[in-house]
C-alpha cells in the first residue's frame, strides 16, 4: 500500500516525506492517492483504516524516529475508535503529540470543528465533492507543509 | 370508661349520618330542647298557680278556723264567768245558751279543720288532742259546773266554785293562746312552703333551660367540627394543589356522609392528577427523545447519504477524463444526465443538511445591524444582481438581537428568490422594516411572477416547488430554511402575493431575544426561544400589512 512517487528534492527513497492517512473508506484513500499523484506530491502515503490501527501504527510499527510520519491525515467518522477519540489520545501522548494532524472529514458539525481545533489539530478540511477541488487541496497541503513549514523530526533537518 | 365508649360510639354513629340527616337531627334536637323548655316553664307556672289556689282553698279557712277557735275559747271563758256571777236565772240561761252556742261552733270548726288536714298527719294529731281537750271542758261544764252553779245561791259558795273553776278557765285561756300562736305559726309555715315551692319550680326551669342550651351548643359544635373542619382541610389541600401540584391527601376517617364522599372523591382526584402528571411527564420525555432523534436522524441521514455521493461524483470526474472523446452522442447525453443528477442530488442533500443543522444547533442571539447583514448579502449576490440587472432598494433597517449568520441566510434566500422569480422583467426588490408591538416586522417585496395564494402555506414546506426545474432551478429548500430560521428566533414568516403582480414576504422578530443574548449559555437560549414561538405567533396576527 505504499506509493512511491519521485519528488525532485528528495535524493533517495528513505528520505521521502511520510504521510499517514486514517480513513475507513477505501475509495476515499484511493481518491486521495490519485489526487496526490495529480498534484505531484511525491511522498510515502501509508493508509490505516481505523483509529486503533493508527495508534498501533504510531506506537508500534513506526515508533522509531526515522520511521515516524511527518503528517497525519485523520478522518473523524470511523467505526470503533473514531477520529475524535484517536485525536485526543494522540494529543495526550507526549511522544506523539508533536506530529501535525490535519482532519479531513465529511462532518460539517460546528461542534466537530471547534473541538478538533481545541484538541490541537493543525487544520480542519472538509472533503470536497469535486475531484478537482481535492487535487487543489492536496497541492495546497504539499505547498504549505512540505514547502513553507518546518516540521519536527523531519528527515532532512 | 363505659360512658366514654358510648359517647364515642354515638359520635361515630352521628358522623356516619348523611349531612342532611345530621343537619335535620341537629335542628330537631335544638327544636326539642326549645319545646322542652317551654313545656317545663308552663308546667312550673301551672304548678305554682295550683299551689296558690290550693293555699287559698285550704290555708285561709284553716287559719280562719283556728283564729275563731281561739276567740271562742275567750267567749267560753267569759260565758262561764258570767254564769257563775249572775243571780238572775235569765242571765244564767243566756250564759248557758252562749256556752252551748260556742261548744257547737267549736265542734263544727274542729270537724272542718279535720277535713282540711285529713292528709296532714301532724295537724290531724294536733286537732285530735285539741278536740279531746275541748270535750273535757264540755264534759266538765255540763256535768260539774252548771249543776253546781244552779245549786248554790250563796255568794261565798259561788266564789269558791269560781275559784275551783279558775284553773279550768285558765286552761281555756291557755288553749286560746296556744291556738292563736298555732295560727300565726301555720300561716308563716305556709308562706315558707310557698316560697320553697316557687324556688323549686324555678330551679327545675333553670335546669331544663341549661340542659337544652348545652345540648344545642354541643350539637352545633359537633356539627361544625364535623363539617366545617374537613371542608377547610379540603380547601387547604385544594389550594396546595393549585399552587404546587403537591396536595396532601385529606383523611376521610371512614365517614359515609357527603363530606366523606367529597373527601374520597377529592383524594381520588389528587391521585388521578398525580398519575396523569407522571404519565404526561413520561410522554413529554418520550416526545423529547423522539424529537431529538428525529432532528438527529435528518442530519445523520443527510450526512451519510452525502458520503457515497461524494465518492460517486469524484469517481465520475475521474471516469469522465478517461471517457473523454470515447463516447458517441447518445453516450455523451447519458453521461451528462448522470453527472447532472449527481450534482442535483448533492445540492439537495447539502440543503437538507443545512436545514437539519438549523434544528440541531443552539441559537446564540447577538446584536446585529440588519443594514450590515443586507449589505453583505448584496455583496455575496453581486454576480446574480449584475447579471439580472436587478434594482435593490434598501430602506433603513433596525439593530436587532439575532443569529447574524442565520439572518444573512434568511435575507439572502428571500432576495435571491425575488431576483430568480422575476419572470423576464427587470427585477426590483424592496427591503424594509416596520416597528410592531413586540418587535420588528421585515418585508422583502419583489415585482416578479408572484404565486397563487392557495399555495401560501405550501411554499414554506421542505422540497415543495411550484415550478418545474427546467423553468426555475432550485431544491425547494430555500423558504423552508427561512421558515425554520424565523421560527427558531420566535418569529413568524408569511407571504402575500398575486399571480403576475409580485410577492411580498414578511417576517417578524421579537424583542425578547435581547434578554437571551445577555445571559446564560447557548443551549438554554435555544430552548427559551422555542418556548415563545407560540407567544409571538399569536401576536403576529395583529401585525398590520400594507
Amino acid at each position: 500500500m505504499v506509493s512511491l512517487v519521485n519528488f525532485s528534492q528528495f535524493v533517495n527513497q528513505s528520505n521521502l516525506a511520510k504521510v499517514v492517512v486514517a480513513d475507513d473508506d477505501q475509495s476515499a484513500v484511493e481518491l486521495l492517492r490519485e489526487a496526490f499523484e495529480r498534484s505531484s506530491f511525491s511522498c510515502e502515503l501509508d493508509a490505516v483504516f481505523s483509529g486503533q490501527q493508527l495508534l498501533d501504527y504510531l506506537r508500534k510499527d513506526h515508533a522509531k524516529d526515522n520511521e515516524r510520519p511527518s503528517l497525519i491525515l485523520l478522518d473523524l467518522n470511523m467505526p470503533g475508535k473514531d477520529g475524535r477519540q484517536t485525536l485526543s489520545e494522540i494529543k495526550a501522548d507526549p511522544s506523539l503529540r508533536d506530529i501535525p494532524i490535519i482532519v479531513m472529514t465529511s462532518s460539517e458539525l460546528e461542534e466537530d470543528i471547534e473541538k478538533s481545533y481545541q484538541s490541537g489539530v493543525n487544520a480542519y478540511l472538509k472533503k470536497p465533492s469535486v475531484f478537482a477541488d481535492l487535487v487543489k487541496m492536496t497541492s495546497a497541503i504539499k505547498e504549505f507543509w512540505f514547502g513553507c513549514a518546518t516540521l519536527p523530526h523531519h528527515p532532512l533537518t | 370508661m363505659a360512658e366514654k365508649g358510648v359517647l364515642s360510639d354515638l359520635r361515630k354513629h352521628f358522623a356516619n349520618l348523611r349531612l342532611s340527616t345530621k343537619l335535620s337531627l341537629s335542628f330537631g334536637m335544638v327544636f326539642l330542647a326549645f319545646i322542652a323548655v317551654i313545656i317545663t316553664a308552663s308546667l312550673t307556672l301551672s304548678e305554682l298557680s295550683l299551689y296558690q289556689q290550693d293555699s287559698f282553698v285550704r290555708d285561709l279557712p284553716a287559719t280562719e278556723g283556728m283564729a275563731t277557735l281561739s276567740v271562742n275559747m275567750r267567749r267560753m271563758k267569759t260565758a262561764v264567768q258570767m254564769f257563775i256571777l249572775l243571780e238572775d236565772p235569765t242571765g244564767k240561761d243566756k250564759a248557758i245558751a252562749e256556752i252551748e252556742q260556742v261548744t257547737k261552733e267549736n265542734e263544727e270548726i274542729v270537724e272542718q279543720l279535720k277535713d282540711i288536714f285529713r292528709n296532714d298527719r301532724e295537724m290531724s294529731d294536733l286537732l285530735v288532742s285539741i278536740e279531746s281537750r275541748l270535750n273535757n271542758f264540755n264534759k266538765r261544764i255540763k256535768g260539774v259546773f252548771i249543776p253546781a252553779g244552779f245549786a248554790a245561791k250563796d255568794l261565798s259558795v259561788k266564789t269558791s266554785a269560781l275559784r275551783d273553776e279558775r284553773e279550768n278557765v285558765n286552761q281555756m285561756e291557755a288553749l286560746a293562746n296556744e291556738l292563736k300562736e298555732l295560727t300565726t305559726k301555720y300561716a308563716a309555715g305556709q308562706a315558707a312552703r310557698a316560697k320553697q315551692q316557687a324556688q323549686h319550680s324555678i330551679g327545675v326551669l333553670w335546669s331544663v333551660c341549661l340542659l337544652g342550651v348545652t345540648t344545642s351548643l354541643a350539637l352545633v359544635v359537633m356539627l361544625l367540627r364535623m363539617t366545617i373542619l374537613p371542608l377547610s382541610q379540603l380547601t387547604h389541600s385544594a389550594k396546595q394543589l393549585e399552587e404546587s401540584n403537591s396536595a396532601v391527601l385529606v383523611k376521610d376517617e371512614g365517614r359515609t356522609d357527603e363530606i366523606g364522599a367529597l373527601t374520597r372523591t377529592f383524594n381520588n382526584m389528587v391521585k388521578a392528577i398525580k398519575e396523569r402528571e407522571v404519565e404526561r411527564d413520561k410522554a413529554l420525555a418520550r416526545l423529547e427523545v423522539s424529537n431529538s432523534e428525529l432532528k438527529q436522524f435528518a442530519y445523520v441521514a443527510a450526512h451519510d447519504l452525502k458520503e457515497p455521493l461524494r465518492t460517486i461524483s469524484n469517481y465520475l470526474s475521474l471516469l469522465g477524463e478517461r471517457l473523454d472523446g470515447k463516447l458517441d452522442d447518445k453516450g455523451e447525453r447519458f453521461w451528462k444526465t448522470v453527472v447532472d443528477s449527481s450534482h442535483r442530488m448533492d445540492a439537495l442533500i447539502s440543503g437538507l443538511l443545512t436545514y437539519a443543522k438549523l434544528g440541531s444547533k443552539a441559537l446564540v442571539p447577538q446584536q446585529v445591524d440588519m443594514n450590515d447583514v443586507v449589505a453583505k448579502v448584496l455583496g455575496d449576490l453581486k454576480v446574480v444582481v449584475n447579471e439580472s440587472g436587478a434594482k435593490i432598494e434598501r430602506h433603513n433597517l433596525p439593530l436587532i438581537y439575532a443569529d447574524g449568520t442565520q439572518m444573512g441566510q434568511l435575507v439572502q434566500n428571500l432576495v435571491a428568490n425575488g431576483i430568480k422569480f422575476s419572470g423576464g422583467n427587470t427585477p426590483r426588490v424592496d427591503i424594509g422594516a416596520n416597528r410592531v408591538s413586540n418587535g420588528w416586522m421585515f418585508y422583502v417585496r419583489d415585482n416578479g411572477i408572484g404565486f397563487d395564494m392557495q399555495f401560501q402555506e405550501r411554499i414554506f414546506l421542505i422540497f415543495q416547488r411550484l415550478h418545474g426545474r427546467e423553468e426555475y432551478a432550485g431544491t425547494g429548500l430555500g423558504l423552508a430554511v427561512c421558515k425554520r430560521i424565523v421560527e427558531r428566533h420566535g418569529g413568524k414568516i408569511w407571504a402575500e402575493s398575486k399571480v403576475g403582480e409580485g410577492s411580498t414576504f414578511f417576517f417578524t422578530l421579537p424583542d425578547d431575544l435581547q434578554s437571551l443574548a445577555i445571559s446564560g449559555d447557548g443551549h438554554g437560549k435555544a430552548e427559551d426561544v422555542e418556548n415563545f414561538v407560540g407567544h409571538s405567533n399569536t401576536t403576529g396576527s395583529d401585525v398590520s400589512v400594507r
